[in-house]
């Protein structure tokens, strides 16, 4: 494979060149250290011979890395280049993989639709660029759906990499809580993060987990549970396994041709001899709330640490300390990271913090509990991942809340720690009668803790009996 | 943070009372109700549950100067969403036994020793800060009374 990473690299930065004016995947492009990786591959025949040899991938700018810099998109971090590499990405270039650069998205990953990036392009969605790319790991989806990049690490809090991957017509997965080292992703929600692979197949994905899975001795709630033969179960049966589908996720709200496609998708799993069994989760409606009560609350003491002193910007303000926190903070942090930081500080506050912050985690375990009930029963649920296909750049940004609830489908597994995936599985047909445009929509597999390889399994069958890959966007004229 | 900032944070007993509520019906309906009755106390408009005297409060506590027109917008959003937010404050948790947390996980410990190769490199560490000597500088902490 390393014979043509040279060649990989090439048309990695060629097709970079021509897309990146149309959708701006891209706050970096880090062509010395790729061709620092390339050079390496092409000397060390052991760095040859490893699973990810000559592939191109980007890493979202929320992820540590010693080339390009770690803005996490935001301001107060707008020049950061980290003194060390996140353990994820460390173990991807172990593995031969060739860093073309670091993605953009909402800044400190906090949004849906990378809108809210503070620093660098607006990303647009690669099948209509008048469309959001999805987020917050927006920029990875789109370098990957447009082939600018054979595969992308993004991260997700409460669907960061599923819904972005469902707008643009790729594979996201995000892992069991645990199950890959969070050392070095720049904190958001501490109980919520996951990296996780976006590619265009779900062996690709497959692949990439065995290569960042696994304890980390820096990170200690990376678990021990030992990684699993992930690509090895892409192609096995699925005849007898059970898909529970929760009524729930097909309630009011979801765009019609969102449910007709997804339902068709599930249905389509017992022509390969699976059984499709309704199920109810009815604590699916609370999970917004909780999730971001928690989230926001989590990020407030997280963000903390953002003084502007130790790294990121440094501003000239001859102030008292304390007015000198204020300041930067004020400056460096765009309007929806204000809006988390002073919410999970209500959230928090004395007098408040049992209400909100303590019911809600108690509500998370109800929910947990409530899955780990309904995996007695099926093998893997599965529904959409967004509501909607790819709406319009704008159209939710003036309501936070709006944008809020596109993540309806995607926080109940962050909320209970679960592995999930979203593989494309139809398009929607969207815009008025003379600019009709095709929007991908994803199919979410969800899996119980820990259980990747059935997760993997299921979505493979999925993917070989439609190819729904082969699909990709054309370039803007 | 000191605790007189806490202090001065108090709850206004008009936000989102905690319904006092039994175990009653199907769960699932119960949900369903409590998200649907609070759709319909939204469409019938709502008062405030964070003003902007609050959100002052808040910004201060997290260390963010914010402007008047940015408190006003706080204000609206954060009160939108925390009253569509509300209904999980209904939910039944009286369940015996029932955790706030994971009861399953332990801390992890290790030996405390230097470990080589991870962030060894005081000059690499401070790369992203302006130092002087080898510390970081900072503004005087003393110079002035700032907190409220």
């Amino acid at each position: 494979m390393s014979a043509s990473a040279r060649e990989n690299l090439q048309k990695s930065l060629g097709a970079i060149a021509a897309w990146e004016p149309h959708i701006g995947a891209f706050l970096d492009i880090t062509k010395d250290e790729a061709e620092r990786q390339v050079a390496a591959l092409e000397s060390d025949i052991a760095l040859h011979q490893q699973p990810l040899a000559g592939m191109p991938i980007a890493i979202k700018a929320n992820i540590a890395t010693q080339f390009g810099r770690t803005s996490a998109s935001s301001k107060i971090l707008k020049d950061f280049v980290s003194p060390f590499n996140a353990t994820v990405v460390q173990r991807l270039l172990g593995a031969g993989a060739v860093v073309v650069g670091k993605t953009q998205h909402d800044e400190f990953a906090m949004g849906s639709s990378t809108e809210h990036a503070g620093l660098g392009p607006q990303t647009k969605n690669p099948w209509d660029i008048s469309r959001v790319a999805g987020g917050s790991s927006g920029g990875s989806a789109a370098a990957v759906a447009s082939t600018e990049v054979e595969a992308a690490l993004g991260t997700d809090t409460g669907g960061s990499i599923r819904q972005p991957a469902s707008l643009c017509g790729v594979v996201g997965v995000k892992p069991t809580y645990g199950r890959v080292s969070r050392h070095g992703l720049i904190a958001y929600g501490s109980s919520l993060d996951q990296a996780g692979p976006i590619t265009r197949t779900v062996r690709d994905a497959a692949k990439i987990m065995e290569v960042i899975s696994g304890k980390d001795p820096l990170d200690a709630t990376s678990s021990e549970v030992p990684v699993g033969q992930y690509a090895a179960l892409c192609g096995k049966p699925i005849a007898g396994m059970i898909i529970g589908m929760p009524k729930e996720f097909f309630a009011d709200g979801i765009d019609p041709e969102v449910k007709k496609i997804v339902t068709d998708a599930i249905m389509s799993f017992e022509e390969q001899g699976a059984v499709v069994k309704e199920i109810s989760l009815p604590l699916t409606p609370a999970a917004i709330a909780v999730y971001y009560v928690i989230a926001k609350a989590e990020a407030s003491s997280n963000l903390a640490r953002f003084d502007g002193l130790r790294y990121g910007i440094r501003e000239d303000i001859h102030a008292s300390l304390i007015d000198y926190y204020k300041q930067v903070r004020g400056e460096g942090f765009g309007p929806e990271v204000k809006r988390a930081i002073m919410m999970g500080t209500y959230a928090l506050s004395s007098g408040y913090s049992e209400a909100w912050y303590g019911q809600a985690s108690k509500v998370r375990t109800l929910i947990r509990r409530e899955y780990e009930q309904a995996f007695r029963g099926v093998d893997v649920i599965a529904g959409p991942v967004s509501p909607e296909p790819a709406f319009k750049l704008g159209s939710k940004t003036s309501d936070p809340l709006a944008m809020y609830l596109a993540d309806a489908y995607t926080v109940p597994a962050s909320v209970a720690g679960l592995p999930a995936i979203s593989v494309p599985c139809g398009m929607a047909i969207k815009g008025p009668p003379n600019r009709r445009v095709s929007l991908p929509v994803g199919l979410h597999i969800i899996a119980p803790h820990f259980q990747e390889e059935t997760m993997f399994q299921i979505a493979a069958a999925f993917e070989s009996a439609h190819e729904f890959q082969n699909l990709s966007p054309e370039l803007p004229q | 943070m000191k605790n007189s900032d806490r202090a001065s944070h108090v709850i206004p007993e008009s936000a989102a009372p905690r319904e006092a509520k039994g175990r009653s019906g199907e769960p699932d309906s119960a949900v369903a109700k409590a998200m649907a009755d609070k759709q319909a106390r939204d469409d019938d408009g709502h008062a405030s549950i964070v003003n902007q005297a609050e959100i002052f409060k808040l910004a201060n506590l997290a260390r963010i100067a914010i402007t008047d027109d940015e408190a006003q917008a706080a204000a609206s959003n954060l009160s939108g969403i925390l009253e569509n937010f509300a209904a999980i404050r209904s939910i039944d948790t009286d369940v015996s036994g029932l955790p706030a947390g994971r009861q399953d996980l332990r801390n992890v410990m290790r030996e405390d020793v230097a470990r080589d190769g991870v962030l060894a490199d005081p000059e690499e560490l401070l790369r992203n800060a302006k130092t002087k000597n080898g510390y970081i500088e900072v503004s005087a902490v003393f110079a002035e009374q700032s907190v409220p």
